[in-house]
Protein backbone atom coordinates (compact mmCIF):
# COMPACT_ATOMS: atom_id res chain seq x y z
CA UNK A 1 0.00 0.00 0.00
CA UNK A 2 2.91 2.35 0.69
CA UNK A 3 3.55 4.67 -2.24
CA UNK A 4 0.07 4.14 -3.57
CA UNK A 5 -2.52 6.87 -3.33
CA UNK A 6 -6.04 6.13 -2.20
CA UNK A 7 -7.19 7.13 -5.64
CA UNK A 8 -4.99 4.45 -7.21
CA UNK A 9 -6.28 1.90 -4.72
CA UNK A 10 -9.84 2.81 -5.62
CA UNK A 11 -9.12 2.53 -9.33
CA UNK A 12 -7.80 -0.97 -8.65
CA UNK A 13 -10.97 -1.76 -6.71
CA UNK A 14 -13.20 -0.56 -9.54
CA UNK A 15 -11.27 -2.67 -12.04
CA UNK A 16 -11.69 -5.79 -9.90
CA UNK A 17 -15.32 -5.09 -8.97
CA UNK A 18 -16.79 -2.96 -11.78
CA UNK A 19 -20.32 -3.40 -10.42
CA UNK A 20 -19.41 -1.23 -7.44
CA UNK A 21 -19.21 1.81 -9.62
CA UNK A 22 -22.78 1.41 -10.81
CA UNK A 23 -24.31 1.05 -7.35
CA UNK A 24 -24.46 4.78 -7.05
CA UNK A 25 -23.84 7.04 -9.97
CA UNK A 26 -22.36 9.63 -7.65
CA UNK A 27 -19.24 8.25 -6.03
CA UNK A 28 -18.96 11.40 -3.91
CA UNK A 29 -21.20 9.59 -1.46
CA UNK A 30 -18.75 6.80 -0.71
CA UNK A 31 -17.23 6.97 2.76
CA UNK A 32 -13.70 5.95 3.61
CA UNK A 33 -12.75 4.64 7.03
CA UNK A 34 -9.09 4.23 7.92
CA UNK A 35 -8.51 2.13 11.02
CA UNK A 36 -12.23 2.37 11.85
CA UNK A 37 -12.23 6.16 11.74
CA UNK A 38 -14.26 8.05 9.15
CA UNK A 39 -11.69 10.21 7.40
CA UNK A 40 -13.53 11.44 4.38
CA UNK A 41 -16.68 11.25 2.34
CA UNK A 42 -16.37 12.02 -1.30
CA UNK A 43 -14.02 11.02 -4.08
CA UNK A 44 -12.71 14.54 -4.54
CA UNK A 45 -10.94 14.32 -1.19
CA UNK A 46 -9.35 10.91 -1.60
CA UNK A 47 -5.98 12.22 -2.70
CA UNK A 48 -5.74 14.05 0.64
CA UNK A 49 -5.72 10.78 2.56
CA UNK A 50 -2.27 9.48 3.39
CA UNK A 51 -1.94 5.82 4.15
CA UNK A 52 0.55 3.62 5.92
CA UNK A 53 1.34 0.03 5.14
CA UNK A 54 -0.60 -1.43 8.08
CA UNK A 55 -3.69 0.77 7.72
CA UNK A 56 -7.01 -0.99 7.46
CA UNK A 57 -9.32 0.63 4.94
CA UNK A 58 -13.10 0.23 4.79
CA UNK A 59 -15.16 1.57 1.95
CA UNK A 60 -18.78 2.20 2.87
CA UNK A 61 -21.31 2.44 0.10
CA UNK A 62 -24.42 4.38 1.16
CA UNK A 63 -27.50 2.36 2.00
CA UNK A 64 -30.66 4.25 1.15
CA UNK A 65 -34.35 3.56 0.88
CA UNK A 66 -37.66 5.21 0.17
CA UNK B 1 -21.36 -19.18 -2.26
CA UNK B 2 -24.65 -18.78 -4.09
CA UNK B 3 -25.51 -15.14 -4.68
CA UNK B 4 -28.45 -13.64 -2.82
CA UNK B 5 -30.25 -13.44 -6.15
CA UNK B 6 -30.62 -17.26 -6.08
CA UNK B 7 -32.24 -17.41 -2.63
CA UNK B 8 -35.62 -19.14 -2.60
CA UNK B 9 -36.56 -19.04 1.09
CA UNK B 10 -36.01 -16.73 4.06
CA UNK B 11 -36.42 -17.85 7.65
CA UNK B 12 -37.31 -15.03 10.03
CA UNK B 13 -37.33 -15.97 13.72
CA UNK B 14 -40.39 -14.55 15.42
CA UNK B 15 -38.23 -12.67 17.94
CA UNK B 16 -36.57 -10.76 15.06
CA UNK B 17 -39.96 -10.05 13.51
CA UNK B 18 -41.12 -8.67 16.85
CA UNK B 19 -38.01 -6.43 16.96
CA UNK B 20 -38.89 -4.97 13.57
CA UNK B 21 -42.49 -4.41 14.66
CA UNK B 22 -41.41 -2.80 17.91
CA UNK B 23 -39.13 -0.45 15.99
CA UNK B 24 -41.95 0.57 13.66
CA UNK B 25 -44.55 0.96 16.38
CA UNK B 26 -42.20 2.99 18.55
CA UNK B 27 -41.49 5.42 15.72
CA UNK B 28 -45.19 5.66 14.90
CA UNK B 29 -45.88 6.49 18.55
CA UNK B 30 -43.26 9.27 18.46
CA UNK B 31 -41.19 7.58 21.14
CA UNK B 32 -37.65 8.38 20.03
CA UNK B 33 -34.30 7.26 21.38
CA UNK B 34 -31.68 9.91 22.27
CA UNK B 35 -30.12 11.20 19.06
CA UNK B 36 -32.56 9.31 16.87
CA UNK B 37 -33.98 10.98 13.77
CA UNK B 38 -37.58 11.94 14.34
CA UNK B 39 -40.43 11.06 12.05
CA UNK B 40 -42.79 8.19 11.46
CA UNK B 41 -40.24 6.15 9.58
CA UNK B 42 -38.42 3.00 10.54
CA UNK B 43 -35.43 1.93 8.48
CA UNK B 44 -32.84 -0.66 9.31
CA UNK B 45 -30.54 -3.46 8.30
CA UNK B 46 -31.22 -7.17 8.48
CA UNK B 47 -28.29 -9.53 8.93
CA UNK B 48 -28.05 -13.27 9.07
CA UNK B 49 -26.53 -16.26 7.40
CA UNK B 50 -26.83 -18.05 4.11
CA UNK B 51 -26.98 -21.78 3.56
CA UNK B 52 -27.14 -22.50 -0.16
CA UNK B 53 -30.52 -21.12 -1.26
CA UNK B 54 -31.76 -20.39 2.25
CA UNK B 55 -31.33 -17.23 4.27
CA UNK B 56 -31.76 -17.21 8.01
CA UNK B 57 -32.22 -13.87 9.75
CA UNK B 58 -30.22 -13.49 12.95
CA UNK B 59 -29.89 -9.78 13.67
CA UNK B 60 -32.03 -6.68 13.33
CA UNK B 61 -30.05 -3.44 13.31
CA UNK B 62 -32.44 -0.49 13.44
CA UNK B 63 -31.22 2.67 11.74
CA UNK B 64 -30.93 5.54 14.18
CA UNK B 65 -29.75 8.58 12.26
CA UNK B 66 -31.06 9.54 8.85
CA UNK B 67 -28.49 11.59 6.91
CA UNK B 68 -30.81 12.08 3.95
CA UNK B 69 -30.88 15.86 4.55
CA UNK B 70 -27.09 16.18 4.83
CA UNK B 71 -24.73 16.70 1.93
CA UNK B 72 -23.62 14.98 -0.22
CA UNK B 73 -26.67 12.76 0.21
CA UNK B 74 -29.27 15.53 0.06
CA UNK B 75 -28.46 16.56 -3.50
CA UNK B 76 -28.56 12.95 -4.67
CA UNK B 77 -31.77 12.07 -2.84
CA UNK B 78 -33.55 15.28 -3.89
CA UNK B 79 -32.76 14.45 -7.51
CA UNK B 80 -33.91 10.83 -7.17
CA UNK B 81 -37.09 11.96 -5.42
CA UNK B 82 -37.90 14.49 -8.12
CA UNK B 83 -37.37 11.91 -10.85
CA UNK B 84 -38.99 8.83 -9.35
CA UNK B 85 -41.17 9.49 -6.29
CA UNK B 86 -44.93 9.39 -6.54
CA UNK B 87 -46.38 12.37 -4.67
CA UNK B 88 -47.84 11.36 -1.32
CA UNK B 89 -49.01 12.97 1.90
CA UNK B 90 -45.39 13.14 3.02
CA UNK B 91 -43.39 15.93 1.32
CA UNK B 92 -40.54 14.73 -0.89
CA UNK B 93 -38.02 16.57 1.27
CA UNK B 94 -39.02 14.39 4.20
CA UNK B 95 -39.04 11.11 2.31
CA UNK B 96 -36.16 8.69 1.98
CA UNK B 97 -33.63 7.40 4.42
CA UNK B 98 -29.87 7.23 4.11
CA UNK B 99 -28.23 5.34 6.95
CA UNK B 100 -25.40 7.21 8.65
CA UNK B 101 -22.16 5.67 7.26
CA UNK B 102 -20.91 5.32 10.85
CA UNK B 103 -23.88 3.07 11.58
CA UNK B 104 -23.27 1.09 8.41
CA UNK B 105 -19.65 0.57 9.43
CA UNK B 106 -20.76 -0.54 12.91
CA UNK B 107 -23.20 -2.93 11.32
CA UNK B 108 -20.50 -4.53 9.17
CA UNK B 109 -18.23 -4.74 12.22
CA UNK B 110 -20.96 -6.62 14.09
CA UNK B 111 -21.42 -8.94 11.13
CA UNK B 112 -17.68 -9.63 10.98
CA UNK B 113 -17.56 -10.41 14.71
CA UNK B 114 -20.62 -12.66 14.60
CA UNK B 115 -19.84 -14.28 11.26
CA UNK B 116 -22.97 -12.87 9.65
CA UNK B 117 -23.67 -11.16 6.37
CA UNK B 118 -25.91 -8.23 5.54
CA UNK B 119 -29.02 -9.67 3.93
CA UNK B 120 -30.90 -6.49 3.24
CA UNK B 121 -32.72 -3.49 4.55
CA UNK B 122 -36.21 -2.95 5.89
CA UNK B 123 -38.52 0.00 5.93
CA UNK B 124 -42.18 0.50 6.59
CA UNK B 125 -45.03 1.87 4.53
CA UNK B 126 -47.78 3.48 6.56
CA UNK B 127 -49.87 5.53 4.14
CA UNK B 128 -52.43 3.77 1.93
CA UNK B 129 -52.37 4.83 -1.70
CA UNK B 130 -55.23 4.87 -4.16
CA UNK B 131 -55.16 1.49 -5.86
CA UNK B 132 -52.59 0.23 -3.36
CA UNK B 133 -54.32 0.18 0.03
CA UNK B 134 -51.97 -2.28 1.72
CA UNK B 135 -48.63 -0.97 0.44
CA UNK B 136 -46.77 -4.24 0.98
CA UNK B 137 -44.67 -4.07 -2.19
CA UNK B 138 -41.77 -1.83 -3.29
CA UNK B 139 -42.64 1.46 -4.92
CA UNK B 140 -40.87 2.50 -8.11
CA UNK B 141 -38.71 4.73 -5.91
CA UNK B 142 -37.85 1.77 -3.68
CA UNK B 143 -36.77 -0.20 -6.73
CA UNK B 144 -34.59 2.65 -7.98
CA UNK B 145 -32.86 3.01 -4.61
CA UNK B 146 -32.24 -0.74 -4.29
CA UNK B 147 -30.91 -1.16 -7.82
CA UNK B 148 -27.56 -3.01 -7.98
CA UNK B 149 -27.46 -3.25 -4.19
CA UNK B 150 -27.21 -7.08 -4.24
CA UNK B 151 -29.44 -6.96 -1.15
CA UNK B 152 -32.99 -7.86 -0.26
CA UNK B 153 -35.46 -5.10 0.43
CA UNK B 154 -37.91 -6.04 3.16
CA UNK B 155 -41.14 -4.06 2.99
CA UNK B 156 -43.13 -3.75 6.20
CA UNK B 157 -46.74 -2.78 5.62
CA UNK B 158 -47.98 -0.96 8.71
CA UNK B 159 -50.97 0.67 7.05
CA UNK B 160 -53.08 -1.49 9.35
CA UNK B 161 -50.97 -1.58 12.48
CA UNK B 162 -53.04 -4.48 13.79
CA UNK B 163 -52.22 -6.55 10.75
CA UNK B 164 -48.60 -5.87 9.76
CA UNK B 165 -47.11 -7.65 6.76
CA UNK B 166 -43.52 -8.31 5.79
CA UNK B 167 -42.41 -9.25 2.28
CA UNK B 168 -38.93 -9.54 0.74
CA UNK B 169 -37.87 -8.49 -2.75
CA UNK B 170 -34.39 -8.92 -4.17
CA UNK B 171 -33.07 -5.47 -5.06
CA UNK B 172 -36.57 -4.11 -4.53
CA UNK B 173 -37.90 -5.76 -7.68
CA UNK B 174 -41.55 -6.81 -7.49
CA UNK B 175 -40.91 -9.79 -9.78
CA UNK B 176 -38.14 -11.08 -7.51
CA UNK B 177 -40.08 -11.77 -4.32
CA UNK B 178 -38.77 -14.48 -2.01
CA UNK B 179 -41.13 -16.09 0.52
CA UNK B 180 -40.52 -15.41 4.21
CA UNK B 181 -41.29 -18.02 6.83
CA UNK B 182 -41.73 -16.56 10.31
CA UNK B 183 -40.47 -19.19 12.68
CA UNK B 184 -41.58 -19.51 16.28
CA UNK B 185 -38.70 -19.90 18.71
CA UNK B 186 -37.71 -23.42 19.74
CA UNK B 187 -39.43 -24.92 16.74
Amino acid sequence: MDGESLEEIMEGLWSRHPGLKTIFDDTAMLSIFVNSRLVTTGIEKWDAVSLNKEDEIALIIPIAGG
Amino acid sequence: MTSLAQINRIILPDSNWQEILAHGKRKLAGDYLPGESKGKRAYGIIAGSQNENLLEVARILPGKKNVRSEEPYKTYMDRIMAQHAIPSKTPLSQRGWVIDPLEVKECYDICDRENLIVLGTYHMHIVPWEGDPIRDTPTHLDTVLARNSCLFQFIISMVDITNPIIRAFYEGQNEKETPIFIQAENS
